[in-house]
Order: structure tokens, then C-alpha cells, then sequence
């Protein structure tokens, strides 16, 4: 499990299509043979997350140790293009 | 044996009283409070309701974030209300460095939590890249922040400008108008008043940008920064007070170092 990088998805009891923005995750994740941390995170439960986070809209998920931010579900393409710029980053940590 | 509920005729009895209750808390004069700010709570004959949300619209210059920050900075220095400015497009810093033009100190009524500033600009969060994918959202981060923030900090007046940018990037027009419905019924289950921003475009005849936002305020107020020969002048005008009489017609409007004036 990659300690420099996650994955935190912002979530409400109102999201839709939820299940599908964790699909696309996983299996951009999978596909990539990516181990990072998903967590979860339900801003209508915790709503200091969202103020903490500066978190608009849900679904939102954020790539931490990238500084990237998806507003929305993203396709799985859009998602795999940027995680590959993790697995860049972790190779590049491994070889260094 | 069965136990038989209200007779059909006793729930419609009940039914019709608890519709023309309802009817009557809707047309009942809700309590008012003032603004502060010199001249208008006398165009909409005595101050804003408490609980409602208004709209205020106009082009870019015309003083819209001015009214509203000194519709917090009276708030609190006046009337002892605590006030919530959520910041969606400007940075903060530009924003107060704007209130140094005035003699008003925000800074004091920052450290006494009489007014709270929210960054929720896009390109504010953490500086971080982004990528929108807005078919499917709602406003839930938006609605869970202002609320705590409302909730922990007793806050009564609330801004949010403005809320025009949330419709540029989502894009979807009837989904943020929703989600700004829903955020204005928690606002007022809080009994804050609320000012939403949206900005309109220079020249366009339209009251509001997307044509939309006014239909979900207590009332709106228009503001005009227009040309005059060689110069540009203000102006305000009260488009909508629901359940209150209001000045009809325009109004000039000046921008003191102590603030909003409406002249003549």
C-alpha cells in the first residue's frame, strides 16, 4: 500500500450514481495495478470534512499527493490518465 | 376487531384546517430587521424578513460585493448579528483589501467571530488542478460547510457570491437551481437572512444572467453601474420584495468611505 498517495471520494446520502463513481475507481485502480487507499468520506455525517476540504459538490474525489481534484465522475479514462501519473511517481520513487 | 383511524370526513376537516394554516403563516408579515445600510431598508419599507433570501444582481463594478459586506459589516457592528461571506469565485485577500477603501474594520470583527469569510473559489482549494465532469452532482459540500459554519457560529447574515459562477461551471442550470433551493430552506430553518449574488452581462437586458435565480428569492434588488456621457453612474432598483410594498423605479447610489448611500 502506497503511503504518499490516496484517494478520498467525497460523498452525501443525496450523490448520484455513487456505486458508479466506485466502480470506475476501483477499476481504474485495478487496471493500473495500483494499491492506494480509497477512503470515504460522507460530508452530510461529517460535515467538517467538507469544510476542512473546501468541498463544493458531490461527488468529488481528490488524489492526494497529486494535488488533483475531480468535481463529478469522471470517465475511466480521465481517471487512469492521471493515476498513471502516480504510478510514474512511485516508479520514479522505487528507482531513486 | 378492527380499529378504525379519523373517519374520512374528520381527515379532511383536519386536512383543510392545516392547508389554511399554512396559507395564513405564508401571507403573515414575517419580522423584519435592517440592513444598516443608509437609505435602503427605506426603499423596501422597513427592512428585509428575517429567514428570507434575496438576490442581488447586476454587471461587474456596479457594487455588488461592496452592498453585501456592508450588509455583515452593519450586521455586526449594528445589530450584534453574526455574519457568513462564502467567497465562489474571488479570493478573500481581494476582497479585503477592497474593505480598506472603507473605515470599517473587518479584521477586529474577524477575531471576535462576528463575521466569518469563506474561501470556496475554485482555483482557492488548495490550489489544486482540476477536472469537472458536472452531469450528474449536488451541492452537499456547499450546504454541509455553510451550515456547520452557521450552526457553531450563530450566524444570522449570510452571502454567497456569487452564485452565478456555480451555474458557469456546473452547467447544468435546473440541478444548481435545485441545490440553491435546498440551501436556501436550510438557511432559513436557521433564521439566517441570505444575499445570493449573480452577475449579469454589460448590455444584456436580461435581470439575471441565466434567467433563472430570481425565481428562487424572497425578493431581488437590482444594481446598474451605467453610462452618462463621459462618466458612469449607480443606480438600485427593487424589482421584487415579496409580501411588502418597495420603491418602485431607480434610485442613485453612492460608494463613500464609510460605506453604501442611497441618494436620490
Amino acid at each position: 500500500m502506497s503511503g504518499r498517495f490516496k484517494i478520498i471520494i467525497f460523498k452525501s446520502d443525496r450523490t448520484p450514481r455513487y456505486s458508479q463513481v466506485i466502480k470506475t475507481v476501483r477499476s481504474s485502480l485495478e487496471k493500473l495495478g495500483l494499491n492506494l487507499d480509497v477512503e470515504e468520506v460522507d460530508v452530510s455525517k461529517n460535515p467538517e470534512a467538507a469544510v476542512r476540504s473546501g468541498v463544493v459538490s458531490t461527488p468529488t474525489i481528490d488524489i492526494v499527493g497529486l494535488n488533483w481534484r475531480f468535481i463529478g465522475l469522471p470517465t475511466e479514462d480521465e481517471l487512469m490518465a492521471i493515476l498513471e501519473s502516480v504510478k510514474e511517481e512511485e516508479r520514479r520513487g522505487e528507482e531513486g | 376487531m378492527v380499529k378504525r383511524g379519523k373517519s374520512s370526513s374528520g381527515f379532511m376537516a383536519e386536512l383543510k384546517e392545516r392547508i389554511i394554516a399554512e396559507a395564513r403563516a405564508l401571507e403573515a408579515p414575517g419580522e423584519r430587521m435592517l440592513t444598516g445600510i443608509r437609505g435602503f431598508d427605506e426603499l423596501v419599507r422597513g427592512g428585509l424578513f428575517r429567514g428570507a433570501t434575496y438576490l442581488l444582481s447586476g454587471v461587474s463594478g456596479a457594487g455588488k460585493s461592496i452592498f453585501c459586506l456592508e450588509f455583515l459589516y452593519r450586521g455586526a457592528t449594528e445589530y450584534g448579528e453574526p455574519g457568513l461571506y462564502v467567497s465562489l469565485e474571488e479570493h478573500l485577500d481581494s476582497i479585503l483589501r477592497n474593505a480598506r477603501n472603507f473605515r470599517w474594520n473587518l479584521k477586529s470583527l474577524i477575531d471576535q467571530q462576528m463575521l466569518i469569510l469563506l474561501d470556496l473559489s475554485v482555483v482557492a482549494v488548495g490550489e489544486k488542478a482540476m477536472s469537472l465532469n458536472t452531469d450528474a452532482f449536488t451541492l452537499d459540500g456547499l450546504y454541509a460547510t455553510i451550515e456547520t459554519v452557521v450552526r457553531e457560529g450563530g450566524i444570522k447574515r449570510v452571502v454567497l457570491d456569487p452564485v452565478s459562477v456555480l451555474f458557469l461551471q456546473y452547467g447544468n442550470v435546473g440541478v444548481v437551481r435545485r441545490e440553491l433551493n435546498v440551501i436556501s430552506g436550510m438557511l432559513k430553518r436557521h433564521g439566517c437572512t441570505s444575499i445570493f449574488v449573480t452577475e449579469t452581462e454589460y448590455g444584456k437586458p436580461s435581470i439575471t444572467r441565466f434567467g433563472v435565480e430570481e425565481f428562487m428569492a424572497d425578493g431581488v434588488f437590482l444594481l446598474y453601474w451605467e453610462p452618462e456621457g463621459d462618466k458612469r453612474s449607480r443606480y438600485i432598483e427593487i424589482y421584487k420584495m415579496r409580501g411588502s410594498p418597495h420603491y418602485e423605479g431607480k434610485k442613485r447610489l453612492a460608494i463613500t468611505d464609510n460605506g453604501i448611500v442611497i441618494l436620490y
